[in-house]
């Protein structure tokens, strides 16, 4: 599903974030990426949605080479990877509802589709009740979760979360990696940022690891 | 095309939430376009009254014979059917005599004395206020002298020329000041735009995120800017007019002994062009932005 081949990344002159790295997941995986912070996990997440292209090498998502895309064609990319961050990035000025189903409107499906698919997915992430409410009256917990549905709405292949547990407390980082888990049990591709070891070990699952511009396969070492 | 349609109309829904923003936008544009509008209406009567100055000139074709009333419609008929000539009449010996007595009263004796009527035929050629070839002007005078029993042609020598010259000079001018006002313009539109794009970067970022491609971007945007263009122009004509009614007000009281004409305001042409151009600076202004925007941001 996610391949690197051979893929160097650096910023300016002499700063490299990753020298020859090779990295395969498989379709349906749940990997978790870690590393110090700065070690470059962000930096892969950005690669595989092309926010950040490489310098050298080749980068293949769903089958697709992405190294050469045109702007048109990420976005069509996009469409198939859903994105969590640490920070939510919602829009304050949407309710629940509108921020979810903005992914949808970006399609350009009929209303009542939106309408149906964004209360199945409020439901899977336990926010029913909040679909009026504005993200500004929500907890951590609860923006997180509409971050997660706003990712999910579409049925993506993919899906990318960059620290999504960073901003919330321990009880809270179990049940958004539950979320996850039930996500993953969906067959979704799941690449989780993080450096909370203990999530980790919890979630007993595959866990490649940045260190010095490499990546690690540490169930391999 | 639908989605296109819903980031449109979620854009224009949402403007009311940064009210000052898109204030600032249109307020700029009315400016520029009022500056515009008044540079514009004052060259429009600089070259107005240098026009009617011209339409004061005469051109004189005296002629060695007097002619019948056929000959005087054939000489009408090719010499003076031309755009810039707006009157041509026929002026007898008599006639002129008449005229000139009746300016000068006190010459009577003088010229009866001389035994012999003194004034020569001639048709009188008054120019009209639209003429703006010189070369055109040049050769038609030339012909008028080359004509079979023509003795003089009396065109006012350079003045006529002269006067052309400095129109021209006036429209190349207000060409100049035009072009150079519009990039001006654009260059304002375009920064505008651009800070409303980084007013709502985050909103543009996750729009990136969740798949909308450049176009459903930049769509919206464009058309917001239009709609600074058309509202922006539409308040600089208002505010041109309600300045051209104060100040025709003004000069009529005041210096109406010295202006013959009153002030005009734009023709409703020139106002839709205005209008047209304001939509046309801030679409343009607004692409620059879009794609300077897009193409150095990616998912802020």
């Amino acid at each position: 599903m996610i391949q690197f081949y051979q893929v160097n990344k650096s910023y300016g002159e002499g700063h490299e974030v990753f020298h020859a790295i090779d990295l395969h997941i498989d379709r349906g995986e749940f990997v978790f990426l870690t590393g110090k912070s700065g070690s470059g996990k962000t930096t892969l997440m950005k690669m595989i949605f092309c926010q950040e292209r490489p310098n050298t090498g080749q980068i293949v998502i769903d089958g697709r080479n992405v190294a050469r895309m045109t702007r048109t064609n990420i976005a069509f990319l996009r469409r198939t990877i859903g994105v969590v961050f640490q920070d939510f990035k919602l829009i304050n000025s949407l309710n629940v509802f509108e921020n979810i189903a903005i992914t949808l409107k970006v399609l350009g499906l009929p209303k009542t589709d939106i309408q149906q698919k964004v209360t199945r997915t409020l439901s899977r992430v336990g926010l029913e009740r909040f679909s009026k409410a504005f993200p500004l009256e929500l907890s951590g917990g609860e923006q997180q979760r509409v971050a997660i549905a706003r990712a999910l709405v579409n049925d993506p292949k993919i899906l990318l979360a960059d620290e999504p547990t960073g901003n919330l407390d321990p009880s809270l980082s179990i049940e958004i990696l539950e979320l996850f888990q039930n996500i993953h049990i969906r067959g979704t591709t799941i690449l989780m940022a993080t450096h909370e070891k203990s999530l980790v070990e919890r979630a007993n699952v595959r866990e490649l690891h940045i260190d010095a511009g490499r990546i690690v396969d540490v169930e391999k070492i | 095309m639908k989605a296109h349609l819903y980031l449109i109309i979620s854009s224009f829904r949402r403007m009311q939430e940064n009210p000052r923003q898109h204030f600032l936008a249109i307020f700029t544009i009315t400016i520029c376009f009022f500056l515009v509008g008044s540079g514009l209406m004052g060259f429009y009567q600089i070259k107005r009254s240098l026009n009617q100055m011209k339409h004061l000139q005469w051109v004189y074709v005296y002629i060695d014979t007097p002619l019948d009333q056929h000959q005087q419609s054939n000489f009408i008929n090719q010499h003076c059917a031309k755009k810039w000539v707006d009157l041509c009449r026929y002026v007898s010996a008599e006639k002129a005599k008449k005229l000139f007595l009746g300016q000068y009263p006190d010459m009577k004796s003088s010229l009866q004395a001389l035994g012999e009527n003194p004034f020569p035929v001639s048709f009188e050629i008054r120019l009209a206020e639209n003429l703006d070839d010189r070369d055109q002007l040049q050769d038609w005078l030339n012909q008028l002298k080359k004509i079979n029993g023509v003795s003089e042609v009396d065109d006012g020598g350079q003045w006529l020329s002269q006067w052309i010259d400095l129109i021209l000079f006036l429209d190349a001018m207000t060409y100049v000041l035009m072009i150079l006002v519009g990039i001006m313009i654009l260059g304002l539109v375009s920064n505008t735009i651009r800070l409303l794009m980084f007013s709502k970067k985050d909103e543009i970022g996750i729009l990136q995120l969740v798949g909308a491609t450049p176009s459903m971007i930049r769509t919206p945007l464009l058309l917001n800017a239009a709609l600074y263009g058309l509202l922006g122009s539409m308040l600089a004509l208002v505010f041109l007019y309600i300045g051209y009614l104060r100040l025709n007000h003004y000069i009529s009281t005041n210096f109406s002994a010295l202006l013959s004409h009153s002030f005009m305001f734009m023709s409703v042409f020139d106002q839709v062009l205005l209008v047209l151009i304001a939509i046309a600076v801030s679409v343009v202004g607004a692409w620059f932005s879009v794609e300077r925007y897009l193409a150095s941001k990616d998912i802020s």
